[in-house]
């Protein structure tokens, strides 16, 4: 019993190491850099590449483009008509 | 309802159960609590202050990429389960550099008190007593380093260790024995330098 007491202070001189200042924060850093990237799939890739708009999107832009053409396009009918009209008289009293 | 914040007031278990989760700001209160106490460990597994600092650094990592290895059964421990985590990876280690074979006892130690870092640090004799600790085959050197200086009881140690609680105590006694036949034999031969190891 007393050899084990003389064992154990003898062992209770053993050297403590110094622990590295910054390991915490390595370990720390190191599992930030770690972080999971998300799973990327091929199809969901390819697809991104080719977006279209949502429909609604669309019909709703076709139909301002639309209005706008639409009211534009009144002043070119009126035209047309008058055009029409000489069309008619072109040859009246003409070279025929 | 309390969102999954960790705070410096979990017990360690809580913080484990957050990391599951995905938490970083729980792993990281959990790293900076236990780290001063799991790299002494290492080193006194290791006896090498790269390869403890490399020891802890895996472990924790480990933990983090694979939370999922902690088991919340009731009662678990999360120090005692690091401490099993750090025994093995410390003797897979070991194997991998061909210093083990199985349970087979290793052949002398080479000092690793000669390391100049050590020796600036350590007076003569806790040079000594890591010589002695080194001599000693791995496990009965585990075991005494996870009873002795880790404070764990006989059967925590075991469980660590993965072997029954006779075993363990088989391994103590076989390690306080081979230390004691070390100091004996070196402080008779001290003058004409002779070193005696163990096996």
């Amino acid at each position: 019993m007393e050899h084990d007491n003389d064992l154990n202070n003898l062992l209770k001189n053993r050297f403590a190491p110094q622990v590295p200042k910054d390991l915490a924060e390595r370990i720390i850093f190191q599992a930030v850099s770690n972080l999971p990237q998300p799973a990327r799939n091929f199809w969901n890739e390819l697809s991104s590449m080719f977006t279209l708009p949502h429909p609604s999107y669309v019909m709703a832009v076709a139909i301002v483009i639309g209005l706008v053409v639409g009211l534009q396009a009144g002043d070119g009918l009126a035209m047309l008509g008058q055009d029409w009209s000489s069309f008619l008289d072109i040859n009246e009293g003409g070279w025929l | 309802m309390r969102p999954d914040m960790a705070s410096q007031d979990d017990s360690d278990e809580s913080l484990m159960r957050l990391i599951q989760k995905g938490s970083h700001q729980a792993f990281s209160i959990l790293v900076r609590r236990h780290t001063d106490r799991f790299y002494a460990t290492a080193f006194r597994l290791s006896g090498n202050a790269t390869e403890a600092d490399d020891l802890v650094q895996e472990a924790f990592l480990k933990i983090w990429q694979k939370p999922t290895i902690w088991k919340d059964d009731k009662g678990a421990k999360f120090t005692t389960w690091f401490y099993r985590i750090l025994v093995n990876m410390n003797i897979d280690r070991l194997r991998k550099s061909g210093r083990m074979a199985g349970d087979a006892a290793l052949e002398y130690m080479p000092d690793k008190a000669d390391s100049p870092e050590m020796q600036t640090a350590m007076n003569e004799e806790q040079v000594m007593i890591e010589q002695a600790l080194a001599s000693l085959p791995e496990r009965q050197k585990t075991a005494l380093n996870l009873c002795f200086y880790e404070g764990l009881s006989n059967a925590e140690a075991a469980d660590v260790m993965g072997v029954k609680l006779k075993a363990l105590e088989s391994l103590l006694m076989r390690a306080k024995t081979g230390l004691k036949d070390f100091f004996a034999h070196n402080q008779n031969n001290r003058d004409t330098g002779e070193r005696y190891g163990t096996r």
